[in-house]
């Protein structure tokens, strides 16, 4: 496929146009891989060359580049992988190499999150963005012994490293 | 200086823009009868055009008078804890050229600079208000919406604020700065009463030299901050933005070291800690206009308040850093975070700032108990 049929196809317009218009020859080529690969729709396209062009301009890398990067072809090269699963796993990636701190930050809570669940069968839930101070936890009980094995569990996860790691991650310690 | 400069309508009989047209010398003098800035961006202007408008209203100046209300209250952000600021505004814009001012995006359809030549009304408005209400502490900065100093050699406005806020018992002017420009207020050493704090914006080295395009190093600011410290004015600091950037512990460590090597920390009125912000559609203007900096391309988020912020471990991160080496010069240092949630006070500090509006209070007071 040539970056003008895709054009074409989708009636890319405005800045998008403008974009794939621009784009260097080896660019060209890599942009062309990734369409044919993923088959993403203009807006698609337009976030996901956004979030690449951000990464080109923090790293001082040509957008050829980034698309190169093994995290970034292996989803765009998954076998097994819908076009639609191949946009969503790629738009984590890219964001993943866009924002790695923040990435970071939220793969600890994540793993954090999951022990607790896994030791007491009770979701801890950060704050929406990571931004505040507040852990939530939501119970639903049946009867006032649920109340009381519930309240058993959040004594001894008030205990556990973990609950106290997803306080220091949020407050940046 | 500027290359071009309108005079709208009554305001040239005025005493301010005559003294700044005959500062000015040798410029291109425009009179016009309309008040409406001569770069208005159209609307449904883009980013391009709004960007080259930016950089070309930095050159311009507008002499107009004010109409409005002069003393407002600094408006905060929603959500976020306020330190109850009081502005006046005696201009618009600024000549220096930021790369995250916010006033890029804030005036970016109204892009000339402007100084109002009816301050004299600033003035009236300032003692009347601020008597008509003798209980409230007042802490009024001029360097919210321009440079507080940098036209002080046009206007000479700080040879009548100055004056004006020591016969005030309630109030403390601030001046908010990133120029060098401290003549007029070297003058006034027997006259400001110790009730005008004389405060700097500043950075690690890094973002000085790289983001702070036309203002003063950090070293000829320390310098004019060691000659108003000598003749007896508090020194106020603004870490504000904190940039996140590789390296950036050594950056400001480097840059606390070398103020306090300049300046007493005795001297210090207040220092606000304040990370990285500013609106979404900033975002594009500063790509256009700044195409080799860094700096939008941190890792932030959309807010609540709508601005984009850095991610909250990190800015916590940098507040708890910066806030304990600035304790760590001087166990008491008054220091406190602009714009920033209850969270990052209850992380950082362990609580509220003195239960919320005490906090302009303690400032106010702490400058007007060295009169």
């Amino acid at each position: 496929m040539e970056i003008e049929d895709y054009i074409a196809e989708k009636h890319v317009g405005g800045s998008l146009l403008s974009i794939l218009r621009r784009l260097e020859a080896q660019d060209s080529r890599s942009v062309c891989a990734l369409i044919e690969a993923i088959n993403p729709s203009a807006n698609t396209l337009r976030g996901l060359l956004d979030l690449v062009y951000e990464i080109c301009r923090r790293d001082a890398r040509k957008l050829h580049e980034v698309l190169a990067l093994p995290v970034v072809h292996d989803v765009v090269r998954h076998e097994k992988l819908s076009r639609k699963e191949k946009q969503k796993a790629l738009r984590i990636e890219l964001e993943a190499l866009r924002y790695p701190q923040m990435n970071s930050v939220r793969c600890k809570i994540n793993a954090a999150q999951q022990e607790l669940l896994r030791q007491f069968g009770l979701r801890v839930e950060a704050p929406k963005d990571l931004e505040g101070d507040t852990l939530t936890v939501r119970l639903s009980v049946r009867s006032l012994n649920e109340f009381a094995d519930y309240a058993e569990k959040l004594k001894l996860l008030s205990r556990h490293p973990a609950a106290g790691e997803m306080f220091k991650l949020l407050r940046g310690e | 200086m500027p290359e071009r400069v309108f005079v709208v309508g009554d305001a040239a009989e005025d005493v301010v823009a005559q003294r700044v047209l005959s500062r000015l010398g040798a410029v291109e003098v425009v009179n016009l009868d309309s008040d409406d800035d001569p770069l208005r961006a159209p609307s449904g202007a883009g980013a391009g055009e709004e960007s080259s408008h930016i950089s070309l209203g930095k050159r311009w100046l507008m002499l107009k008078r004010y109409r409005g209300k002069w003393l407002k209250g600094c408006p905060g952000t929603l959500g976020h804890v306020c330190c109850n600021l009081w502005v006046v505004n005696p201009g618009e814009g600024c000549p220096l050229d930021c790369t995250y001012c916010a006033l890029q995006h804030y005036f970016r359809r109204n892009p000339t600079l402007k100084l109002f030549t009816n301050t004299g009304e600033m003035l009236k408005e300032i003692e009347q208000r601020t008597s008509a209400e003798p209980r409230r502490r007042f802490r009024i900065c001029t360097g919210e919406l321009t440079d507080s100093l940098v036209f002080d050699h046009l206007t000479d406005l700080s040879l009548e604020l100055v004056p004006l806020f020591a016969r005030l018992p309630n109030a403390v002017l601030e001046f908010k700065t990133k120029d060098c420009e401290v003549d007029n207020l070297l003058t006034l050493r027997h006259e400001h009463g110790g009730k005008t704090v004389v405060s700097w914006s500043v950075n690690a080295p890094e973002v000085v030299e790289q983001d702070e395009a036309l203002t003063a190093s950090l070293e000829q600011r320390m310098n004019a901050a060691a000659l108003v410290a000598e003749a007896g004015y508090r020194v106020g600091l603004h870490f504000d933005p904190l940039v996140f950037y590789p390296g950036w512990k050594e950056g400001y460590c480097a840059t606390i070291r070398y103020i306090f090597s300049r300046i007493d920390a005795e001297n210090i009125a207040w220092i606000s800690i304040a990370p990285l912000r500013y609106h979404p559609e900033q975002q594009e203007i500063m790509l256009r206009r700044f195409p080799e900096s860094r700096l939008p391309l941190v890792e932030n988020f959309l807010a609540k308040d709508n601005k984009l912020r850095i991610f909250q471990p990190l800015r916590f991160e940098m507040l708890r850093f910066i806030w304990k080496e600035l304790h760590a010069v001087r166990a008491g240092m008054p220091v406190y975070m602009c714009m920033e949630s209850p969270a990052a006070w209850r992380s950082i500090v362990g609580g509220p700032p003195l239960a919320g509006t005490e906090l302009a209070e303690i400032f106010s007071r702490s400058a007007c108990c060295r009169v």
